[in-house]
């Protein structure tokens, strides 16, 4: 090859960097051409992000860092709202990538934090389910903005030697019984699980009346004084189950995972008035830096390796129909995959809420007061 | 210094519309703060804890202060370094440091437990108001003692000799004489103490409970979950008043203090 291919084939991301050192130091080369492969020559390139807990987890990025040459630096997000205004911040430009949730998307694309991607630069992009190629919460004016990935419910969770009759509803959270050992997730989308208590149910908990959400306000100012603290990160709820202070919450499975792995005998539930629900994309931020590699990473997490990861760590269902049809089926029953529309449906999954301001003043009065 | 206050200022008087700010002049968040009772009772509820840790912290820093300023002879700077060695840690571990302590499995119910003093674990010890007073005076401590030690070093021993001299008893020389004296260090760390606490939000969103939480949390919550920078600037103002309202009184008690001297 001359050494012009060489450089052609490099920007074109078809060799790597470390492979044109490589070939460059064979002839005695490789400090004349440092400064020609750009800054990404003097370490390893960086790919920030804003992500939910365990989606970078090293079991499996590990495997992506080793594949690009590349270190990632991700920041765990408490809510969606979280994501949204770390972003806001710097309009976009502080991270490359987020991990958005089907509440938030539409909000970031509306905001012009986020860019319009090109599927054809994703080789598993056509793996994915027709219903997670182009769903609608992460798409606008007919333009891609994402690369949905994963999806579960927010779940009850309960530790089962504390706890001996098993809750079936979400009223165990309001429950006397176990006043001073209940958590709950502090993020205003909540107020759609709590609306599902209400008297007169909601036929959509995203769409609530300002009587209704008064209503959710009195739910949760009732259940106050039975909290002993909102949880904020997985991991804090973790800790709290871990340390005894709390018996029973709503979380993902991600906390249940990881609670029953340190030894903590915690059991979940499909609560009867239903669950609410999340699917999360990967979303390139306005500002990204390493464009490049961004897309690498997408790729990477709707193909086999992430998947699986994001499978195996957090325990949350997953969206490349490849890497599905070839699960072990009690897996894919146990994540609601095996009909993937059904179980999809089976969750009430959230959505952009048009009277959100309202909500998040709600979720504050209610929970800091 | 000026400009971010400003920009705070004017930020205060505008107002959100689904992702953008309207740039222009209203009341609206004023409103908000006086119409809605959450507002005004976290901010009172935030200056009560700001009071009582100010009126502990001076209780724990005044022997502490004159212990060092009068009573030890050598190895004080060692001691002093010691009141000072905890500011080199991160304030984040220090209080995680009291969540490890106060916990229901924690290190002081362990402890209560083994000694027979209780049955059951106390649950009150954190996720409470006092989990947070308990850190806030911890934490802000040095800022106390240290002011304190300077005026009772500067305090020249003739006076407290001439006092006893005259008759005075132990307690009638601390009121007439060492607490006038002390009084410029007392109100440079009160100010310090009580501002810390005033606008602090990580201690009552790590120990405290849902009902304790201070008016730094709704700030914080307003830049960082509510993506409503106006409202968040127009709560810092009446916060911004109350210190501005302090530093100004503690200002002329302290020439006050000069004189007298």
């Amino acid at each position: 090859m001359e050494p012009a291919e060489v450089m052609a084939r490099y920007r074109r991301g078809e060799i790597s960097r470390r492979d044109v050192l490589r070939l460059l130091s064979v002839v005695g080369l490789s400090s004349a051409a440092l400064p020609l492969l750009g800054r990404e020559a003097s370490a390893a390139e960086e790919l920030s992000m804003v992500i939910w807990e365990g989606y970078a987890d090293p079991s499996f990025a590990a495997t992506f860092e080793g594949a690009n040459d590349a270190t990632i630096s991700a920041t765990p997000m408490t809510s969606s709202d979280d994501a949204f205004a770390r972003l806001q911040a710097s309009g976009g430009s502080n991270f490359d990538l987020v991990s958005a949730s089907n509440d938030v998307s539409q909000r970031l694309i509306d905001a012009g934090l986020v860019q319009p991607i090109d599927p054809s630069r994703l080789s598993n992009y056509n793996d994915l389910y027709p219903q997670f190629q182009k769903p609608s919460y992460i798409t606008k004016d007919d333009q891609l903005y994402g690369a949905n990935f994963a999806w579960g419910p927010t779940l009850m969770i309960y530790n089962s030697e504390q706890v001996t009759e098993e809750p079936t509803s979400w009223q165990a959270l309001l429950d006397e019984t176990y006043a001073g050992k209940i958590s709950t997730w502090n993020a205003p989308i909540q107020i759609a699980q709590y609306a599902l208590l209400l008297d007169s149910k909601p036929e959509n908990p995203y769409e609530l009346t300002d009587e209704q959400l008064a209503q959710v306000k009195d739910l949760l100012l009732q259940q106050k004084p039975l909290i002993r603290t909102y949880w904020n990160y997985g991991d804090e709820l973790k800790q709290l189950l871990a340390s005894g202070e709390v018996v029973i919450s709503d979380a993902w499975p991600y906390v249940a995972v990881g609670s029953r792995e340190a030894g903590i005998p915690v059991v979940e539930v499909f609560p009867s008035e239903g669950v609410t629900g999340w699917s999360d994309s990967w979303m390139l931020t306005a500002g990204a830096k390493n464009v490049d590699l961004a897309y690498k990473w997408m790729d990477f997490m709707i193909g086999p390796d992430g998947q699986m990861g994001v499978l195996n760590n957090n325990n949350y269902a997953i969206t490349n129909k490849t890497v599905i049809e070839g699960l072990d089926e009690q897996v894919r029953s146990d994540l609601r995959m095996d009909n993937i529309e059904e179980g999809y449906d089976q969750i009430l999954m959230w959505r952009n809420v048009p009277n959100y301001d309202k909500w998040l003043q709600v979720w504050q009065e209610a929970t800091t007061g | 210094m000026v400009a971010p206050l400003a920009i705070l200022l004017v930020h205060a008087f505008w107002s959100v519309d689904y992702l953008t700010i309207q740039r222009s002049f209203m009341l609206e968040n004023f409103r908000t703060l006086l119409t809605s009772d959450l507002y005004g009772r976290v901010l009172g509820r935030s200056v009560a804890i700001a009071a009582v840790v100010t009126l502990i912290d001076i209780v724990l820093a005044f022997p502490v202060a004159y212990f060092l300023a009068k009573k030890v002879r050598r190895h004080r700077e060692v001691l002093l370094l010691l009141v000072v060695f905890p500011l080199w840690s991160s304030y984040l571990v220090r209080v995680f440091a009291w969540k490890t302590i106060l916990g229901t499995s924690g290190i002081l119910n362990t402890f209560l437990l083994w000694t027979g003093v209780i049955e059951v674990p106390v649950s009150a010890f954190l996720y409470s108001k006092t989990a947070m007073i308990i850190t806030f005076c911890q934490v802000w401590l040095p800022f106390m003692i240290l002011p304190l030690y300077t005026v009772i070093d500067r305090m020249p021993n003739a006076l407290l000799e001439a006092s006893a001299d005259l008759g005075a008893t132990g307690r009638q020389t601390f009121w007439k004489v060492i607490l006038p004296l002390s009084l410029p260090g007392l109100l440079a760390g009160s100010l310090s103490v009580f501002s810390l606490t005033l606008g602090d939000y990580i201690t009552p969103t790590l120990l405290g409970g849902p009902g304790d939480q201070m008016i730094g949390r709704l700030v914080a919550d307003s830049f960082g979950m509510s993506n409503n920078w106006p409202l968040g600037a127009a709560l810092v103002l009446p916060v911004l008043l109350i210190v501005s309202i302090l530093i100004w009184g503690a200002g002329r008690f302290g020439a006050l203090g000069r004189t007298a001297s």
